[in-house]
């Protein structure tokens, strides 16, 4: 974006230092003349949207007003910066909000039962939604773009950190990394304190932190799981930082010295965050095979909404990745422990005390995402029924300490999670047409399109300009519907009974041994295929069948099937699981490397990825070394160069796979240095993804789905095959034994 | 070859510069290794010498990155002097730089003896320049004139002057080598037979040398020192002594054109064959290594080069590290010492290659196998810098000593 914004058109220039010599102008009035003027444009701003917003069209002056504001969005679309962008919100709220004015006045006149059960369920859908995306604008409009602040004074008065690993369940292989890195973050050594958190109390923990002189933690108890884990330590430690990475996040080495900057500019800082960055892909990522391509479900809430929160001063802590203040935090009482979502909730009590939270959009630390389907919904239901429940328990709209944007920010947060139920009515509701005739929408055909879609397109083109590098259109349909049936009941039932449920970690670093299709859980998502599968036909034969007035109704009632068609496959491709061969992720970088041979002689190469096992080289055109030759390979970090012993495990061309011996811990730690804790890998991949365009998108996502309804044709197949194969062979009573 | 600076790529993401940055190179205390402990001993296998020379220097100085020029003035003691004939040095053989201060490990007061150095190549240059003076200097050699020189042995000066020689070219001209090293290596680098005559063998008939050019690598033309018998060699010497313009007259005999370039190789420490070279040359390049035998040779080569009269004016004069370890905490140190010593002046680094032997017992061309080594990259490297300096005259001002 800096490429963008650095080459501003000199019409843009000329504007921008207008509008600044008017406001210097401004500034300089009393401070009540000013307040007068705001106070007075606002209310004026104010009546002329409603004005614009309420003002009766019929069909034809409605299209024309509509198709003016589409294409002046259209040609602003091209112009860069961020004047566009909010004058392209305010056209799109002037759609959206003319729309629901349209629809809640004219709309709703049902003549039976069933109309008004599907027509107010629908409205009720569409209003969460439009406060959903009216929410979205503010917090998204303007991201702060917080630059950090770097260290002045000499290490000698630096901070004392302390770094805390908590862990549960994870493999020792898994936090190791998070260990080495977090020890070697350049920070003084006097002033580092790493804590390993073990709330599983694992004999090879205590062994590992204590050969590398980490300090290991543990209590005698598991109550309020990770929030409680993470306040008994803050109990016996003392340093005036905490930095918090979970077991599987590799902080950099220059994460600190990135990071704590900005407490010693701010005072008042409690709660700096940095974005989750997962070098592995996520279950959306990997079945899709997206990795890379398309943004992931994290990369908008990192890349774009925790930006956009900044301004606001509403950032929340997530748990990893981030540096808090000790002392405010102990003055909220520590982690917040009433919530599933300790994180959230904490930044929260940090705000509403009158403490800054900030977030800095460098990632400078690493971990692996969650590695199956089911997992990632867990984790997501997780957030989602701790979002539901601080929404009870501690409403962000009321109580003391918040200021409107900071309200907003967080209530955003947490209406997001609603959108289970929401999503489902989108998914069925033009079925209820389709099938029983239901009159949801009280308005002729022609008059729908009419105000509806100019509602639909603005906010895909303006949330496309505004999210383009963080997420692309249609993707979000596609992760709300796999989640949708799976966030509703533990959402609805926080919000019932916010006490109701514990806490599942997250488990990652596995392996999934062979391809499978997971039915279990693709079950909503077929049954919602079938379902509009079946109305798309219904709807095609009563088309075919040339029913009387109804043509225009029915073709938006189909083309919205077709719409939900698409998404529901592509969510029913998610469920197909892909292979995942490696049990450590490998990171793609290219890095100089060096190898020498068993005789002596060197070649230089350049790795193509690295794990904590081993490195993967590419040699110069023409050399290659044979498979099972012993080699080692030497990476360097500036001037500092380290060797390993390894084998070369695969060799083809110039390419080389090499599997190092088992490394000593120092070697283990200088690997560590040299790969993961390398300051620039995770920032070079940053925000770089391709921007989107609505129509590619579209097309990318209908590929998808295709995809998904083959491979569920395939698994399909393969079911009746092997049902009809235990029907042949006599079913023996040990099986069917063994099923149950 | 770049190896990026990870800091100051992500600094330079939001602007910044990575001055401010402070780097720890903390080093933990490990208490017990995991059993996997038979692969460890890595560096040491791979370079057995000089990790056993090792713990000497540290004995030596405990603290080798703070002060280093500390560091090597005790072992400045062991240096050769210059009272042993070159020859000696030069026989070693070239993978073992460091055996020298183990070898003559008692040594004179250090000050004294380079004084009288001074002294003595000031008054030499006098007389010659007195002596010359009846022989008018022949014109500038066209040709571009490369001299590699060192004043310590062992330092590679013959295979770089043969990897030079088969990788330097300049478009529409031809490489010659010249070796003026009575060790006579320099065609077996260059893949020529043995037993050719050299330039020793020619009875002084100057018309001679285009004949005995041999052909080399890469279509280099190679001008062989010859095994000459004593009163050839003696004859040789003494010519040179007589006059100081002799190579400059022997090259001036050969037509050479602008687009040609000269690799010259010399016999280690001040010799007429070096004068000879120097007063050619319009680029001298020092070899040296990173280590502390080569550097307290270093102000007895800058005393050589800097005398009156010994260089033209036009000479530009460079240092190579040669046989770089960059696997040893002490080269590098060793090597961050010449940095800061040569500045500028120093063109490139050539990393230790044991490759490069190999090839030479083979007969063949390091340089031919598709850049498969790292000493061969920095060698294309080196080679591709000095052609564009030589393409580049205005160039040449800038790093000008």
């Amino acid at each position: 974006m800096s490429k963008a914004s650095s080459e501003p058109s000199a019409e843009q220039t000329r504007a921008q230092g207008w509008a600044k010599a008017l406001a210097d102008r401004v500034d300089q009035w009393p401070v009540a003349a000013r307040r007068v003027l705001i106070i007075g444009s606002t209310v004026f701003c104010f009546l002329v949207g409603l004005l614009i917003i309420t003002a009766p069209f019929e069909f034809y002056a409605q299209c024309v007003f509509a198709i003016g504001c589409f294409g002046a969005a259209l040609v602003l679309r091209r112009i860069p910066g961020r004047l566009t962008v909010l004058i392209m919100i305010g056209l799109s709220l002037t759609a959206s909000l003319r729309y629901m004015y349209w629809r809640l006045t004219s709309t709703l006149d049902f003549d039976d039962w069933i109309d008004m059960a599907f027509g107010y369920g629908l409205v009720l859908a569409e209003i969460y939604a439009l406060i959903v995306l009216v929410f979205g604008y503010l917090q998204t409009a303007w991201p702060l773009r917080r630059q950090p602040v770097l260290l002045k004074g000499p290490p000698s008065e630096w901070p004392v950190v302390d770094v805390f690993i908590p862990s549960y369940n994870e493999a020792l292989d898994i936090v190791k990394l998070t260990i080495f890195a977090a020890q070697a973050m350049d920070w003084p050594q006097d002033k580092l304190r790493v804590h390993v958190l073990d709330d599983g109390r694992r004999e090879d923990f205590r062994e590992f932190c204590e050969q590398i002189n980490v300090n290991y933690i543990t209590r005698d108890n598991n109550r309020h799981a990770k929030a409680g884990n993470l306040n008994e330590a803050l109990q016996v430690t003392s340093g005036e930082f905490v930095a918090f990475f979970d077991a599987d996040h590799v902080p950099t080495r220059s994460f600190l010295q990135v990071s704590i900057g900005w407490f010693l500019k701010d005072p008042k800082l409690a709660m700096l965050q940095t974005p989750h960055f997962f070098f592995s892909p996520d279950p959306f990522e990997k079945n899709l095979n997206t990795f890379r391509s398309v943004p992931n479900e994290g990369e908008l809430f990192y890349g774009l909404v925790q930006d956009g929160n900044d301004l606001w001063n509403a950032t929340f802590f997530c748990g990893s990745c981030a540096v808090i203040r000790r002392k405010p935090l102990m003055e909220v009482g520590g982690v917040a422990i009433e919530t599933v979502t300790e994180d959230a909730h904490t930044a929260l009590k940090l705000n509403r005390a009158g403490y800054n939270t900030a977030y800095l959009g460098i990632p400078q630390a690493a971990g692996l995402a969650t590695e199956s389907l089911s997992r990632h919904i867990s984790q997501r239901t997780r957030w989602a029924r701790g979002m539901a429940q601080i929404f009870r328990t501690d409403n962000p709209l009321f109580g003391k300490g918040l200021n409107l944007g900071q309200r907003l920010c967080y209530l955003n947060a947490m209406l997001h999670f609603f959108y289970g139920l929401p999503r489902l009515v989108f998914l069925t509701a033009p079925l209820a047409y389709l099938f029983f005739n239901a009159q949801i929408f009280h308005a002729s055909g022609l008059m729908i399109m009419a105000y509806a879609l100019p509602h639909i397109f603005h906010a895909s083109l303006t949330n496309s300009t505004i999210q383009g590098r963080f997420r692309h259109s249609f993707w979000n349909e596609v992760y709300e519907t796999v989640l949708a049936w799976y966030i509703m009941g533990p959402v609805l039932m926080a919000l019932v009974n916010p006490k109701f449920g514990g806490f599942n970690v997250t488990t990652k670093g596995g392996i999934i041994d062979e391809k499978f299709f997971d039915w279990k859980l693709a079950r909503p998502y077929i049954i919602l295929l079938t379902l509009n599968m079946a109305g798309l036909i219904y709807g095609l034969a009563r088309l075919a069948m040339g029913e009387e007035g109804a043509t225009t109704t029915l073709l938006i009632n189909l083309v919205w099937t077709l719409y939900n068609v698409i998404i529901a496959s592509a969510a029913v491709a998610v469920a197909s699981e892909t292979r995942q061969v490696r049990s450590e992720p490998r990171v793609a970088a290219k890095l100089p490397a060096r190898l020498t041979r068993a005789d002596g002689s060197v070649i230089e190469g350049v790795t193509q990825d690295f794990s904590q096992k081993g490195v993967g080289l590419r040699l110069p055109p023409g050399v290659s070394v044979p498979q099972g030759e012993r080699v080692q390979v030497s990476l360097f970090r500036n001037r500092q160069l380290s060797v390993f012993p390894a084998v070369i495990v695969f060799s083809r061309g110039e390419l080389l796979g090499a599997q190092f011996d088992p490394l000593t811990l120092r070697q283990q730690s200088d690997l560590v240095r040299l790969t993961f804790a390398r300051a620039d890998t995770w920032a070079s991949t940053w925000g770089s993804g391709q921007v989107d365009t609505p129509l590619a998108a579209l097309r990318e996502v209908s590929l998808i789905g295709l995809h998904g309804i083959q491979e569920l044709f395939k698994a399909s197949a393969m079911e009746v095959r092997s049902m009809l194969r235990r029907r042949r062979v006599a079913p023996s009573t040990l099986e069917n034994a063994l099923d149950k | 070859m770049s190896r990026t600076d990870d800091i100051s790529n992500l600094f330079s993401r939001f602007g910044a510069t990575s001055d401010s940055y402070y780097e720890f190179e903390s080093q933990f205390d490990y208490k017990s290794t995991p059993p996997s402990l038979e692969k460890t001993a890595v560096p040491v296998e791979q370079v057995p010498l000089a990790a056993a020379i090792a713990p000497v220097v540290a004995l030596v100085a405990p603290v080798p990155q703070s002060v280093p020029l500390v560091v090597v003035s005790p072992v400045a003691q062991a240096t050769a002097q210059p009272a042993v004939p070159s020859v000696v040095l030069a026989i070693e053989p070239p993978n073992l730089p460091i055996q020298a201060p183990l070898m003559t490990p008692a040594g004179a007061g250090k000050p004294l003896r380079n004084l009288l150095a001074e002294v003595v190549l000031a008054r030499q240059t006098g007389t010659q320049s007195l002596h010359n003076e009846a022989l008018p200097r022949p014109p500038k050699c066209k040709a571009h004139i490369v001299a590699l020189v060192s004043a310590k042995g062992g330092v590679g000066k013959t295979t770089l002057s043969a990897g030079l020689a088969s990788s330097l070219r300049l478009s529409g001209g031809k490489t010659l080598a010249i070796d003026l090293d009575p060790q006579n290596a320099l065609q077996y680098h260059l893949g020529v037979e043995s037993g050719v005559p050299g330039m020793c063998n020619t009875n002084q008939a100057a018309t001679a040398w285009a004949s005995l050019l041999q052909h080399g690598f890469e279509g280099v033309q190679l001008l062989p020192y010859g095994v000459p018998s004593n009163d050839e060699r003696s004859a040789l010497e003494r010519e040179m002594s007589q006059d100081r313009h002799w190579l400059a007259r022997q090259l001036d005999h050969l037509a050479l054109g602008e687009n040609d370039l000269v690799i010259l190789d010399t016999p280690t420490g001040r010799t007429a064959y070096l004068q000879q070279a120097l007063d050619v040359a319009d680029q001298v390049l020092v070899v040296t290594t990173a280590d502390a035998a080569s550097f307290i040779t270093m102000d007895q080569m800058d005393r050589l080069l800097g005398a009156v009269g010994a260089r033209p004016a036009f000479s530009v004069c460079n240092y190579v590290v040669n046989q770089f370890d960059a696997g040893r905490e002490f080269s590098r140190d060793m090597l961050e010492v010449l940095k800061r010593r040569l500045g500028r002046q120093l063109l490139g680094v050539i990393a230790r290659d044991n490759t490069l032997g190999e090839a030479l017992a083979y007969g063949q061309n390091p340089l031919a196998t598709p850049s498969a080594s790292a000493a061969c990259q920095d060698m294309l490297l080196l080679s591709e810098q000095l052609k564009t300096r030589f393409q580049t005259p205005s160039a040449v001002e800038s790093s000008a000593s």
